[in-house]
């Protein structure tokens, strides 16, 4: 019985918030498929819950609005007490249990209604915190330059987000114009480009395909035949041919690898100055010297 | 390996110049690092029209 009854509870406070939790941050992103084995996601899963467990709990005991609503009755410490000793007593031994069958019922409906209160804020808790991630994901990139933010987030969205969502699209930039483009090289050796519009992922979180817009292909045979040919050395450029299709789907199975490239409307300062950086001169590079500071401002 | 959202975010940050900027950036980096040092602005006209002006900040030895 105690088993039964530790089981239930294990469901109440861990596992349905938690699946609460996940279920409405989903509905802002995909999530990573959960790895139960892993012990850091299941320790932090656990200290989350128990942090806004213990706000529940505070809330319940110590503030009017939340300590008789809902479920409201006449409750005292002393009450309380004698219900948890009455339940726990029955649960523990069945001697007892025939003994105070009579009073049990009455205190397991009495306890009942407590954790019913309490579970109920706990869900809200779980309900806000899941929104609060929701949000602050679509936010991601407009807030990660906030430091607690991106604490936070490194806390608690890296292990729920999906790692293809991050990389795949404008997550983790400001602007979420920001285009991804993909050079894909697949197993027959063609290579594609093209703006990545959709991906797919399988159950086990793996990328299952790919969906890019305005495609172009590679003609790899007959750059080799105009070079073998006459010799030509015509850019690589020229043999880039448009794919007559609104959108390519290919099959991440036969994906070899993914060249991705974003490029956002609005640069920043920051990413030309670091662009910059990468071409500088090489004894400045060398020593290590970042010599210029510089703003930019771009007009339509 | 990346652990870390932000670290990841800035990863991927680092290079996410539009095409058309960075083959300027390339094409003019000689002319764009003798108007910083002179403390000069410089103009990037991209393919819309749209007009990126560099301007040095305080310059840092």
């Amino acid at each position: 019985m105690i088993a039964l009854s530790l089981s239930i509870l294990f469901a109440l406070y861990i596992l349905i918030p938690y699946a609460l939790f996940r279920f409405l941050l989903g509905l802002f992103v995909p999530l990573r498929v959960f790895e139960e084995r892993r012990t850091e996601d299941l320790t932090r899963a656990v200290v989350t819950l128990a942090i806004l467990y213990g706000i529940a709990l505070a809330l319940v005991w110590y503030f009017p609005g939340f300590k008789h609503h809902p479920l409201c009755f006449a409750d005292s410490p002393s009450l309380r007490t004698y219900d948890y000793e009455t339940v726990m007593g029955s649960l523990y031994s069945e001697t007892t249990f025939k003994e105070n069958s009579i009073p049990f019922w009455g205190a397991l409906v009495r306890t009942a209604e407590r954790q019913g209160r309490l579970l109920c804020w706990y869900y809200l808790l779980v309900l806000g915190a899941g929104l609060a991630a929701g949000v602050g994901c679509k936010r991601y990139g407009r807030f990660k330059h906030i430091k607690i933010f991106a604490i936070l987030a490194d806390l608690y969205l890296m292990p729920h987000i999906s790692q293809w969502y991050v990389i795949l699209t404008a997550f983790a930039f400001p602007d979420s114009r920001t285009v991804v483009r993909a050079d894909v090289l697949m197993v027959d050796g063609t290579l594609y480009h093209g703006d990545v519009a959709d991906h797919y992922l399988n159950k086990d979180g793996n990328l299952s395909g790919l969906f890019l817009a305005n495609p172009t292909r590679f003609d790899r045979r007959a750059l080799m035949r105009e070079r073998e040919a006459w010799g030509s050395n015509r850019s690589a450029s020229k043999y880039w041919r448009t794919i007559p299709s609104a959108k390519l789907y290919l099959v991440a199975d036969k994906i070899v690898n993914l060249n991705l490239h974003y490029e956002s409307p609005t640069p920043t300062a920051t990413g030309v100055s670091k662009y910059l950086e990468t071409l500088m001169p090489s004894p400045q590079k060398k020593a290590g010297r970042k010599t210029f500071s510089i703003s930019i401002s771009l007009e339509s | 390996m990346v652990n870390k959202l932000s670290d990841l975010a800035e990863f991927l940050d680092n290079d996410s110049l539009p095409r058309w900027l960075k083959d300027q950036l390339r094409e003019n980096q000689e002319a764009i690092f003798r108007a910083i040092e002179h403390g000069e602005e410089f103009t990037i006209t991209g393919p819309d029209g749209q007009k990126l002006k560099i301007t040095p900040k305080v310059v840092a030895a």
